[in-house]
């Protein structure tokens, strides 16, 4: 099978099989486990297989879903563990400063200055907003908010992004507010 | 069993002074913390924390539901880096 062309996101991978009527067992990726079936036909990383799959149910294992073309547990066998893709364009649009996190991730990361910092490492949400992970040449993370005031632009076809006000994130601004470990 | 009333939320003495400095100043720096057990107070809204994760410090910027909950509930120590799929982020 040719390529789609373009960037490919991973969705899901199939980790095992359900029963013995082919059913697949996968481990889905995306925000919602049922979507992994929503996006249309998955590939295969080097593009060799082509699967459309339709979710069964859902549950704390993962995703149980039929795909075309399987009827037996042997057939599926030689699929595990193989990663299931999507081409970049099928992903619906987003609103205004809405973004993949794919997209986002491998960025290059300049300050106001236009001096490079480092590479967006992972996105990351624990529940206090999204949060921005960049690492620096020298091997060092630290993280930043995803906010308009931190990173002031996002420039996807240049494959950059601009943040600003680092100084507040640095020790050198907690010196003035008596930071000590007691707090 | 949960705290007693009267005594009032948790709250490090020196996370509160920092707070008050911070918001006094009017720079919103990110005011770091190793504190995971203080609770968020509504005066806290607004501010950005640097919460300590036994590693890292991972920005916190508190919103009003997140009030009377505990600082450490948003900086998780263990951690997996998972793949992206269709995850998406918004600039606030």
């Amino acid at each position: 099978m040719k390529s789609l062309g373009g960037k490919i996101v991973c969705l899901g991978r199939i980790v095992g099989s359900q029963g013995l009527e082919g059913l697949a067992r996968l481990k889905s990726y995306t925000a919602k486990p049922e979507d992994i079936g929503a996006y249309g036909p998955l590939v295969d990383k080097k593009h060799n297989y082509r699967f459309n799959i339709s979710v069964v149910r859902s549950s704390k294992k993962g995703v149980v879903a039929q795909i075309e073309g399987i009827s037996s547990r042997t057939e599926l066998e030689k699929f595990y563990g193989l990663d299931l893709y999507v081409d970049r364009s099928v992903l619906p649009e987003l609103k205004d400063e809405e973004f993949y996190y794919s997209d986002l991730v491998g960025l290059l990361v300049n300050d106001i200055d236009g001096n490079f910092i480092g590479k967006v490492k992972s996105m990351e949400n624990f529940g206090a907003g999204d949060i921005i992970e960049v690492e620096t040449p020298n091997g060092e993370r630290f993280m930043l908010p995803f906010t308009k005031k931190v990173v002031t632009e996002i420039n996807l076809s240049a494959q950059n992004i601009t943040i600003d006000n680092l100084k507040e994130f640095n020790d050198q601004g907690q010196e003035s507010l008596g930071v000590n470990k007691n707090g | 069993m949960a705290r007693s009333v009267w005594k009032g939320p948790y709250v490090e003495k020196n996370l509160l002074s920092k707070a008050e400095a911070a918001r006094d100043a009017g720079r919103n720096d990110v005011i770091k913390t190793w504190s995971r057990r203080s609770t968020i107070l509504p005066q806290f809204v607004g501010l950005t924390f640097g919460v300590h994760n036994g590693q890292k410090f991972i920005p916190v910027l508190v919103t009003e539901n997140m009030v009377g909950h505990k600082f450490g509930e948003f900086s998780p120590t263990r951690h997996f880096a998972g793949h992206t799929g269709d995850k998406k982020g918004t600039r606030e």
